[in-house]
């Protein structure tokens, strides 16, 4: 892109070419709109890789064995299997485009976690889907700072402009 | 023509999505730095619960006197508060609201007064974990030293 300078020379001081004044113009539109167009990109990469931790941080608590007070109870009554360390593993988060909601009045994604582990009781697999599908969605709220949005179980997360839901989780 | 101070609209441009995407780039780093802090106290309060099992299991295996040490750190990851307590099912630990559970071989567990309801242990202590045998059982006495 060619700078400009306003001319020095008497007769065309403060001059500037009418193709100048049009490209500065258009490339000023274009940059607005791709400004626009690369800002909604980054908040769904960042609301991407919030759930990528918050997937990370659940499935190290699996790993570790280490859970909020409530949860170790719960556990401890009903599925002691969970409070022994095991080795869960995030393969991959996936973002599914579920369109806009009308409920929400905003563009919707469902965020699915890949996990691979040893081999267990379903219920028990079904825990471990919940714990890092809360986690995904804790860390989006966090992120984007919309905790007073949603809920206790931060079901829908939202970002600025998007919201998020969570299905189980695939086994691999 | 003067042309100190002229910035090229390249530049503008340039400096316009460095700036967009390094300020997403911080939000995430962030984040990540805030979850790896988070999993290193997990880590070692299952570190730590894993270490005084192994230290209980140790005295009940090796026999009537075996005695192993335990130092407990002042804090995990040198900030988070943490309680210990052993009863005969294992060992328990509290941080931040975070608990964990680590199983041992079932065995009686009794203070130095003998009472066998469970042992807390505290923070930046050393503890004395004994096999002593009590009318021909096995007890595992847990007491602090200096």
């Amino acid at each position: 892109m060619q700078d400009f300078r306003w001319s020095a020379s008497g007769s065309l001081r403060g001059q500037a070419a009418a193709e100048y004044m049009m490209l500065a113009g258009i490339s000023v539109l274009l940059a607005i709109i791709f400004a626009g167009q690369i800002q909604f990109h980054l908040e769904l990469m960042e609301a991407h890789s919030a759930a990528r931790t918050g997937a990370s941080e659940g499935a190290t608590a699996d790993t570790l064995a280490v859970y909020p007070g409530v949860t170790f109870e719960e556990y401890q009554s009903g599925k002691p299997e969970l409070l022994e360390p095991s080795s869960v593993r995030v393969v991959r988060v996936e973002m599914i485009d579920d369109g806009y909601s009308s409920t929400y009045r905003m563009r919707k994604f469902r965020l699915r976690a890949w996990l691979s582990g040893p081999p267990m009781k379903p219920s028990l697999r079904e825990s471990i889907s919940d714990r890092v599908n809360f986690c995904m969605r804790r860390s989006i709220s966090r992120t984007f700072g919309t905790e007073k949005l949603t809920n206790t179980y931060y079901n829908p997360a939202f970002s600025d402009h998007y919201v998020f839901t969570t299905s189980e989780a695939v086994w691999v | 023509m003067d042309s100190e101070g002229v910035v090229t609209a390249d530049a503008i441009t340039w400096l316009f999505f460095t700036v967009l995407i390094a300020s997403v780039m911080v939000s995430i780093a962030g984040a990540r730095l805030e979850g790896v802090y988070s999993d290193e106290k997990l880590l070692e309060m299952r570190i730590l619960l894993d270490n005084v099992a192994e230290a209980v299991n140790l005295a009940t295996a090796g026999g009537a006197g075996h005695e192993v040490v335990v130092e407990l750190p002042e804090r995990l990851n040198h900030t988070a508060g943490y309680r210990v307590f052993i009863n005969s099912s294992g060992v328990y630990g509290w941080a931040d609201g975070q608990r964990g559970f680590s199983s041992i071989y079932p065995v009686v567990v009794a203070d130095a007064y003998g009472r066998t309801s469970g042992v807390h242990l505290e923070p930046g202590r050393r503890y004395s974990i004994r096999n002593a045998v009590r009318n021909n059982r096995t007890v595992i006495m847990v007491s602090g030293v200096s």
